[in-house]
């Protein structure tokens, strides 16, 4: 329901440390800095992130288990070696990219899963980079 | 590719500068980019299976087909249609329906919009899926490669900026789609009309990018632009455009401006000026001044009790929408206030709520219990209300000139049904006196929740939504 784009800067500022009397303020005040924010630290591009919710095993050795949370970014180029989300057959998997000089394949992190080789460059679709993985206990 | 903007030497732009049509303003660029095909595009970007396949969207209620992907366009399948004409087709040829997901498409929207404005300082989101761009000062990239974060300076320039070549619009609809998934096009030109105008031109020619700033390469481009396709050009208006031979987009730049004023109004005005290249609306500026629509009441007797109250406010937005239709007119939003008496020695409350339409809404069947969802907000038991009243907001034509948007008119059910049913309302209203004809009030908020049978997830906006990957 967008009816205006609206600029929008937001700068938490920092509170001072202690109520201001009269005369003795905190010596911590000069060194204040804003709380830490997950938001800032796992999205760097607002609009071009999304999450997405991992089933399967295919990447546990890499780190990634079955309902994690995974943060996958739009906007960043793949490189050889990062994990990605791949559209294969319709469908969304998560692997880790082997881009060599002309091969490019799919590798899973799990001896069950075999390597998914790519015949031609145009077959293969990346839908986003994986900047974080975030598991619930 | 020289233009008329490099002649210029004195090239300041003013803020403030006069908008009477008589005064052409210093060189601006504009544009005009939209998504192609939203609402169904929304869908294929979580659904990969589907990226070349017959998608389409209907209406609140499953009414009617609001959006098509090009190969349901391919297939025949019109715009507007009810749904229940087309679904046998639908299923022969494997066509996916999805019910309407605004939340999906809000927060794309909003995605898109955010990437757009990365690449232009000025932004104006004129719909769900469009937004106006002033390119004549602009944020630009530093590279082109996507890691890159840094940003480069305000132009000045722009030849030397590559703002008078494609390739950097172009460039602006490839990211977008990069980032969002979202495939857009684009129409460039020296005014907002003719950004439209050239918006259209790259969706009869299915490019990404059209320019129309070069004034020699114009008259070619806007002769084979169908007048009925110009922004401002309405159902009414267009056949007393073709009674004075006027078929085309440059037939109608050649009119006399002048003589459009008389015969019609300042706002054809305008419309024929912009066709000529002279801006005269800036961003924000639509070309005929927003309207509001209100209906308010002081009571004799003051109101306490909730039901008593939405009644009455139900009976405003049914007059107000009345109203409106009479003027030709749909609403984009809604607006509730409640007041208790200023002047007695009471316990006072005063508030005020209010809501936007995704899409414009000619149908009391929404503005009702819009009406009554807002007063629930602000309501509060124990105060003896004296006022009430509904305004509607930012009211469009109903007959716009993108005709596309008439069909997204959000009706509760089959559009030609509901559009006999305000008609009929309407009539019997004005025979048997005012209110003769009412809208049942909601009395149970789930009375207004759409039938929706084909509804995808939430994808971005419920965490239990989310896609999944395997």
């Amino acid at each position: 329901m967008i009816a205006r784009y609206i600029k929008r800067t937001c700068c938490p500022r920092p509170l001072a440390a202690v109520r201001i009397q009269a005369g003795f303020p905190s010596p911590a005040d000069d060194y204040m800095e804003t709380a830490l924010d997950l938001n800032e630290y796992m999205i760097d591009n607002p609009p071009a992130t999304f999450f997405v919710r991992v089933t399967g095993e295919s990447m546990t050795g890499a780190g990634i288990f079955p309902d994690d949370l995974l943060v996958v970014d739009r906007s960043v180029a793949p490189h050889d070696g990062d994990i990605v989300v791949a559209v294969l057959d319709g469908e969304f998997t998560v692997k880790r990219l082997a881009r060599t000089s002309g091969r490019v394949a799919l590798i899973a992190e799990n001896p069950n899963f075999p390597p998914i080789r790519i015949t031609g460059e145009s077959d293969l679709q990346i839908w986003g980079v994986v900047r974080h993985a975030i598991r619930s206990f | 590719m020289k233009t008329d903007n490099q002649q210029k030497t004195n090239r300041t732009l003013t803020k403030n500068a006069s908008l009477t049509p008589s005064t052409p303003l210093t060189p601006f660029i504009y544009g005009l980019i939209d998504c192609n095909s939203f609402y169904a595009s929304c869908e294929k970007v979580f659904r990969p299976a589907l990226a070349d396949r017959p998608v389409v969207v209907l209406s609140n209620n499953d009414g009617c087909i609001v959006a098509r992907s090009a190969e349901a366009k391919t297939l025949g399948i019109p715009m507007g249609e009810p749904f229940h004409k087309v679904r046998k087709l639908c299923q022969k040829e494997g066509v996916a329906v999805f019910s309407s997901n605004y939340a999906l498409y809000g927060d794309m929207s909003r995605r898109v919009m955010q990437t757009i404005a990365r690449f232009a300082t000025d932004i104006e989101v004129y719909s769900i899926d469009e937004a106006f761009l002033n390119f004549t000062t602009h944020r630009y990239l530093a590279s082109h490669d996507h890691d890159s974060t840094a940003e480069g300076v305000l132009a000045s320039d722009p030849v030397r900026d590559g703002l008078t070549d494609a390739a950097y619009y172009r460039q602006i609809v490839r990211s977008v789609g990069q980032w969002t998934g979202i495939p857009t096009s684009i129409g460039v030109g020296p005014t907002k009309t003719l950004a439209k105008a050239a918006n259209r031109l790259a969706k009869m020619d299915g490019t990404t990018a059209c320019l129309l700033l070069d004034r020699a390469e114009r008259e070619a481009q806007l002769r084979r632009l169908p007048v009925e396709d110009v922004w401002g050009v309405g159902r009414r208006l267009l056949p007393k455009l073709n009674r004075l031979g006027v078929h085309t987009a440059w037939d109608l730049s050649q009119l006399d401006p002048s003589d459009l004023r008389h015969r019609f109004s300042v706002v054809q005005e305008t419309m024929v000026r912009e066709l000529r290249g002279e801006a005269c609306l800036e961003l924000d500026q639509q070309p005929a001044p927003r309207q509001n629509m209100q209906v308010s009441r002081s009571f004799r007797k003051r109101i306490e009790d909730f039901d008593h109250l939405a009644a009455t406010v139900a009976g405003f937005a049914s007059r107000a929408g009345e109203k409106m239709r009479g003027q030709g007119g749909a609403a984009s939003g809604i607006y509730v206030f409640i007041a208790t008496g200023r002047y007695r020695k009471e316990p006072q409350h005063a508030d005020a709520a209010a809501i936007d339409f995704s899409t414009p809404t000619i149908d009391s069947g929404r503005l009702v219990p819009a009406a009554i969802e807002l007063l629930r907000r602000i309501y509060r038991p124990g105060f003896l209300y004296q006022k009430a009243g509904v305004i509607l907001l930012d009211i469009r034509p109903q007959d716009s000139a993108d005709r596309q948007q008439q069909y997204l008119f959000d009706l509760g059910q089959d559009r030609p049904e509901a559009e006999r049913l305000m008609k009929t309302v309407d009539q019997l209203n004005a025979s048997l006196g005012s209110s003769s004809v009412v809208f049942g009030s909601a009395l149970g908020a789930e009375d207004w929740a759409p039938a929706a049978n084909y509804c995808s997830p939430r994808y971005t906006t419920r965490w239990e939504d989310l896609p999944t990957v395997g």
